[in-house]
């Protein structure tokens, strides 16, 4: 993987650029010394590394305007982050680059129960806008399974997802509104407490943009009323093609469970072992769903859900009976990735999104690519919305298995698109495919993105090296001549 | 008269716009035209009628998705996907028979379903589309879960065709309940309503309609339930007790409610009157009704839980008040035009200084010639 070079110029300028930062900076806001910077050395995708020229923690949005203005100006690119979890590699700092952590930006502003929304601030915790609003039975859908550190900035930079999103959507479906800071400090503010906006839907555009559009100051959210009822079932199904199908047979059906997990036997035997969960052991596979509501509704739909879990072929079905047990059952899920460190030292976590269907297809065809890489690959998968966590499992200590493990994951990927797939569903495309961009869009796809990056931050310095393969202005004023042919000779107009 | 053109397929449309791109010239964007009172009225030196491009690509049921042209016909679109017991669930307002898919995309239009499923922005996973370049790109997927590049379906929902012409649209499409319920409750005040509505929307039933609308004898406070016969029925039950003039449809009837507060039976403006939108955050719904009655509101009803207020007004309204007090009331504002012979320049309520110019920037970015629809929502876009 290719990062961009250091400008030796920039790093010259390093002095000069902290005696402009204290300007406006306290001294315990700015963070320049090796021993402490190296904290923010890589984010979740821990095989890539470098540490920044300068991190700062600044506490409103003005100071993050002037902070962007100055960077502007002096031209030295800005990496955003908020917790460091992301799995991409998308708040990896730049050697000439300074990094602007918004960790200190963690105030809940607002909680409007009659609007359903909550303010907050970008270093606010995922879980943490639960925990503000749970008390009045409110909490905020998108569940990533860092909800505990990642921060709102972080997922609305990702658009995180979760284990509840096919019902429940993934963070863009639950902003309402956004305070912005773009690459020249100016302020934008965007939506509000309300459903519908004026002008271009600049939210969705924010969203999910992973750093490249501008930072997130402030946001507004949706939160929602907590089901009455959530229960869930545990079924074991020899095959994971035959637990693949019953996902289907239960979509098929009209049903739109709050969440759907397959695990197959190399992730429930590493769960079992780790956490001795009371997950059956020996099996091919184990599938998990979850059907939330009120208590009528979740009555009338498990009577259906049984019958069609055993109609496709599920042996020892369990019903959670209570609050507890329902949780147990996803204690092992959410154990999957840390289950998978007692069975080998590394990990390397994918996370294409595949049309449900393909599911048979893909599986088969990673189990022949993992026999023909030499590396084992365990399949955790969210399976409702079809987004696949395949853990190819390596030693980095052993030369070459990293590369390979790599290589092997690429392969993955390029076979979700092959199918009709992603190469992302919630992790983002950060460094870590960067490269693969081009399996799923082609030089004019990628040019109109690049275009849009380019309209907001012309200067290329707002996370550059992510996402987009190579770092180049939007491709204007080409001609274009169809065999010198003109279709409507009528139209005088041209 | 303007020359218009139709392309009869995407390569057409391709070369046309091309065409038009190197030589700098604005197009005029047609569907059916059944959406042309929506945004600032443009004329078009060449208008592009895109009624031809109106194919089906595919149909999958089970994967839950419809991808077709832009020119499909709703209607053709939602008789498909009745047969299948699904349907979309930002249940889009029709307003005619020949409404098209691109037109209700383009325009954004979602229904009363809006604030418990999402709008027609979520629905939109995949789109193929001609910028103003003249390049013909893709941007999304097929599948619910994907963050690969910056997600343009849903940015260019709404854009009124001022970014780019969508080609082939990737809808995400929902299973349609077995049963409904519609509790209407009469006699209630607008202070009341709000509260109802409001405590409504803060339970766990299934509610997927909350609205306050016109009848005989002032409004009814209505709310949708859905799901399976035996839960709707009991949430029903459940949600009429506090009150003493209350009746419960079954699902036909409810069905039969809900397509005409979609449709706007219950506000349609005559001669004389005009039709304003306000999107507000849904504790300003007495408030805004307040402010409104001194500057003539004729009518008006509630969709939403409050948070789409729909207006009418005397035609001689001057539209710069309208857009002030949805401003004031942290909201924003649609005006309907009248016909013809309205140019309807002040659509949209004044977008502020810096939003504005995050709108140039992305328009700069699709159509850097700004040929597409120039004008039709502001004139700087």
């Amino acid at each position: 993987m290719q990062l961009p070079q250091p400008d030796p110029e920039r790093l010259k300028r390093r002095d000069e650029l902290l005696k402009c930062l204290y300007k406006f900076l306290d001294e315990e806001q700015v963070i320049h010394r090796q021993e402490d910077l190296i904290v923010y050395e890589c984010d979740a995708l821990s095989a890539y590394r470098q540490i920044p020229m300068v991190v700062i923690l600044p506490k409103s949005t003005t100071e993050v305007s002037r902070a962007l203005s100055l960077c502007s100006e002096i031209e030295i690119p800005v990496v955003p982050w908020g917790a460091g979890t992301g799995l991409s590699g998308g708040a990896l700092p730049l050697q000439d680059g300074i990094v602007i952590s918004l960790a200190s930006m963690n105030r809940v502003t607002d909680i409007d129960l009659d609007n359903r929304t909550v303010t907050v601030e970008p270093g606010v915790t995922n879980l943490g806008v639960t925990h503000a609003v749970q008390q009045y039975g409110f909490y905020f859908a998108p569940d990533p399974s860092s909800q505990l550190a990642c921060t709102i900035g972080g997922n609305i930079a990702e658009n995180s997802g979760g284990v509840h999103c096919l019902k429940y959507g993934t963070t863009t479906n639950n902003v309402l509104g956004l305070q912005m800071v773009l690459a020249d400090g100016e302020i934008v503010e965007i939506g509000g407490k309300r459903l519908d906006r004026n002008g271009y839907d600049l939210l969705a555009l924010a969203t999910g943009s992973e750093g490249l559009i501008g930072l997130i100051t402030q946001a507004t959210l949706r939160i929602l009323p907590k089901p009455e009822t959530a229960r869930a079932a545990m079924a074991v199904f020899d095959s994971i093609q035959a637990a693949g199908q019953a996902v289907a047979n239960i979509i098929a059906d009209g049903m739109i469970p709050a969440g759907m997990e397959i695990m197959d036997r190399l992730s429930i035997e590493a769960v079992e072992d780790f956490l001795g969960c009371g997950y059956p052991r020996g099996v091919e596979s184990l599938l998990l769903v979850e059907l939330d509501g009120p208590t009528t509704e979740v009555d009338a739909q498990f009577q259906t859900l049984e019958q069609l879990l055993k109609a496709a072929g599920a042996s020892d079905l369990k019903i959670s009976s209570d609050e507890s047990e329902r949780l147990q059952f996803w204690a092992g899920r959410k154990a999957a990735f840390p289950a998978m460190g007692r069975i080998s030292p590394d990990y390397y976590c994918m996370d294409g999104t595949i049309p449900r269907g393909s599911l048979p297809e893909v599986l088969t065809k990673i189990r022949e690519l993992s026999q023909l890489y030499g590396l084992q690959v365990a399949n955790v998968f969210h399976a409702g919305d079809g987004n696949l966590h395949p853990l190819v499992l390596y030693d980095s200590n052993q030369p070459g298995q990293l590369e390979t493990a790599e290589e092997l994951g690429a392969e993955i990927l390029k076979l979700c698109v092959a199918v009709g797939g992603v190469l992302t569903g919630e992790h983002g495309v950060g460094i870590e495919k960067r490269d693969l961009m081009p399996c799923m869009f082609n030089d004019i796809d990628l040019n109109v993105q690049e275009c849009v990056k380019s309209a907001f931050d012309p200067k290329h310095l707002l996370n550059p090296g992510k996402v987009y393969p190579q770092l180049r202005q939007c491709a204007e004023g080409r001609m274009h001549v169809h065999n010198g042919n003109i279709k409507f000779p009528d139209l005088d107009r041209f | 008269m303007a020359p218009t053109v139709i392309p009869r397929d995407k390569d057409d449309l391709e070369e046309i716009v091309c065409e038009a791109a190197n030589h700098k010239e604005p197009l005029t964007l047609s569907g059916s035209g059944s959406r042309s009172f929506l945004g600032r009225r443009i004329e078009g030196d060449n208008v592009v009628d895109l009624s031809a491009l109106d194919e089906l690509v595919s149909y999958e049921p089970d994967e839950l998705i419809l991808i077709a042209q832009p020119g499909m016909k709703l209607t053709a679109i939602e008789n498909l996907l009745d047969k299948h017991n699904q349907h979309l669930a930002f249940e889009p307002p029709h307003w005619s028979n020949s409404a098209t898919l691109g037109g209700t995309i383009a325009c954004g239009l979602s229904g009363p379903r809006r604030f418990k499923s999402g709008a027609v922005r979520d629905f939109v996973l995949g789109i193929e589309f001609i910028d103003g370049r003249g390049d013909r790109a893709k941007a999304g997927g097929r599948v619910v879960k994907n963050v690969t590049g910056y997600d343009l379906p849903r940015a260019l929902t709404g854009s009124y065709g001022t970014l780019a012409i969508l080609t082939e649209v990737c809808l995400k499409l929902w299973p349609r309940s077995s049963s409904e319920r519609t509790v209407i409750i009469q006699g209630l005040s607008i202070d009341v309503a709000a509260q109802t509505l409001s405590n409504w929307a803060r339970t766990t039933y299934e509610f997927t309609g909350l609205a306050y609308v016109p009848s005989a004898h002032g409004h009814s406070t209505v709310a949708r339930i859905e799901g399976s016969e035996k839960a709707v029925n009991q949430q029903a039950n459940d949600a009429i007790k506090p009150f003493t003039d209350a009746e419960i449809l079954p699902t036909n009837e409810s069905r039969k409610f809900w397509y005409d507060i979609r449709e706007l039976r219950y506000i349609t403006p005559k001669t004389n009157e005009e039709l304003w939108r306000f999107s507000i955050p849904q504790t300003k719904m007495a408030d805004l009704a307040a402010q409104l009655t001194p500057l003539g509101l004729v009518r008006y009803a509630v969709d939403a839980a409050g948070a789409i207020f729909w207006g009418i007004m005397p035609a001689n309204i001057v539209p710069a008040s309208l857009h002030a007090l949805a401003k004031k009331n942290d909201g924003e504002a649609w005006r309907f035009g009248t016909g013809d012979d309205d140019d309807n320049a002040h659509a949209f309520t004044p977008l502020a200084p810096a939003l504005m110019k995050a709108n140039q920037a992305l328009k700069k970015a699709l159509d850097p010639y700004s040929i597409l629809n120039r004008g039709r929502m502001y004139p700087e876009l």
